[in-house]
């Protein structure tokens, strides 16, 4: 029985610890050697909820920068730095959703058909394409609703857990399931329309 | 007792989240279902070309490295029976290496040695004489050249991020980056008059 309580108590204590949290010290404590590491560690997943918001590829590199730039410029404000990833999470987002207003604002005004749009993919783009397959799968995971999109193309660039991206996103873990599922029924009949 | 939804114990198994139970209790279903198995397929083959885009173009990943690394795990995850296919592999391993052991090995395995030598010197002796110079292509020329028959192209490359310090440095960050390019097929651009 003691031993049984032991290895919960050594499990709750592994899964408390997070080895980022020593690295978000050294970045407050202005390390950029530290940063350019955790740049490259964290990069694909904050990419990811900027696609993830805006559903278009072609903004992500640049908000990504932006978002980067903020992060080593805000970072000491973080009280709770065991809090990184939501903080980062809300800070990416929130910057996606700001270039979000900005784009459409532009595409307003320009008309253009950009492969990014919400909910079509130029066909003469994709008849250029021998894979169509991909442009099909792009231009369904961008028709997906931000609601399912965002769990979606998190849980599929990091790989986290449901119970991590709850976390992140701050809501259930029966909710990020529910929208997964719904996310992959939606892709599924898209993809199969687009196969039709 | 409530009815098991199948469609979630798939997106579940998909995600990696299922539990043993549940994988049983959906690999049973799966058998005697025909359409659950064919909403299994479709799951996996969306789930398979979703991620592969999406890290392909958002992630700027190498595509045949992701499919590698996803490979074993989408092969292995479904049917119970699978991992017991691996202990039939070992007699074979076992009499293939007594077989190697036994069977006199011949000579060109040797490597070296006179026969070897001779065996080069049939070569053109122009292939042995390094060439002049460096016969550089015209770079758009070769990459339409390359298009013909395949459609992606990897571009490795780094990726500056500028960051502002509080001394008003800018600081840069090198980020490596794969990314795969799709270009058009040679059929394409035969018909846009470009090649």
């Amino acid at each position: 029985m003691a031993a049984v309580s032991l290895v919960s108590m050594t499990m709750a204590l592994v899964k408390e610890f997070d080895p980022e949290q020593p690295v978000v010290e050294a970045i407050r404590a202005g390390d950029r050697h530290v940063f350019a590491d955790f740049v490259r560690r964290h990069d694909r997943w904050v990419r990811g909820v900027i696609f993830g918001v805006l559903g278009r590829t072609d903004p992500v590199d640049d908000v990504a920068q932006q978002v980067w730039t903020t992060v080593w410029r805000r970072l000491a404000e973080i009280r709770a730095t065991d809090r990184w990833r939501p903080w980062l999470y809300a800070l990416a987002r929130n910057a996606a959703l700001d270039a979000g207003r900005d784009v459409t604002r532009q595409r307003e005004r320009a008309r253009e058909v950009a492969f990014g749009s919400t909910t079509t993919v130029s066909r003469r783009d994709a008849t250029l394409e021998a894979d169509e397959s991909y442009w099909a799968a792009m231009a369904a995971i961008a028709g997906l609703p931000e609601l399912y999109r965002e769990p979606f193309v998190l849980r599929h660039l990091s790989g986290w857990s449901y119970q991590e991206i709850a976390e992140v996103m701050g809501m259930p873990v029966d909710t990020v399931e529910t929208r997964l599922v719904r996310a992959r029924r939606l892709l599924r009949d898209a993809l199969r329309k687009e196969a039709e | 007792m409530q009815p098991v939804d199948y469609e979630r114990l798939i997106v579940r198994r998909l995600d990696g989240e299922i539990s043993a139970d549940e994988s049983l209790e959906l690999s049973r279903e799966l058998l005697r279902n025909p359409d659950l198995r064919r909403m299994a397929e479709e799951y996996e083959q969306a789930d398979a070309l979703a991620a592969t885009a999406l890290r392909s173009s958002v992630a700027g990943d190498d595509i045949d490295s992701y499919r590698e690394r996803i490979q074993p795990a989408r092969t292995a995850a479904p049917g119970y029976w699978r991992p017991h296919r691996g202990w039939l592999l070992i007699p074979g391993a076992i009499a293939a290496a007594l077989l190697a052991l036994w069977v006199p090995r011949p000579d060109w395995q040797a490597g070296t040695g006179e026969r070897g030598i001779a065996q080069h010197s049939t070569l053109d002796p122009e292939w042995q004489v390094p060439r002049p110079g460096i016969e550089r292509s015209n770079p758009v020329d070769s990459s339409l050249m390359r298009t013909v028959g395949t459609t992606t192209k990897r571009d490795r490359g780094r990726e500056l991020l500028g960051v502002i310090a509080d001394d008003g440095n800018i600081y840069w960050i090198e980020v490596d980056r794969k990314r795969t390019l799709r270009v058009p097929s040679g059929a394409a651009l035969r018909a846009l008059g470009q090649f």
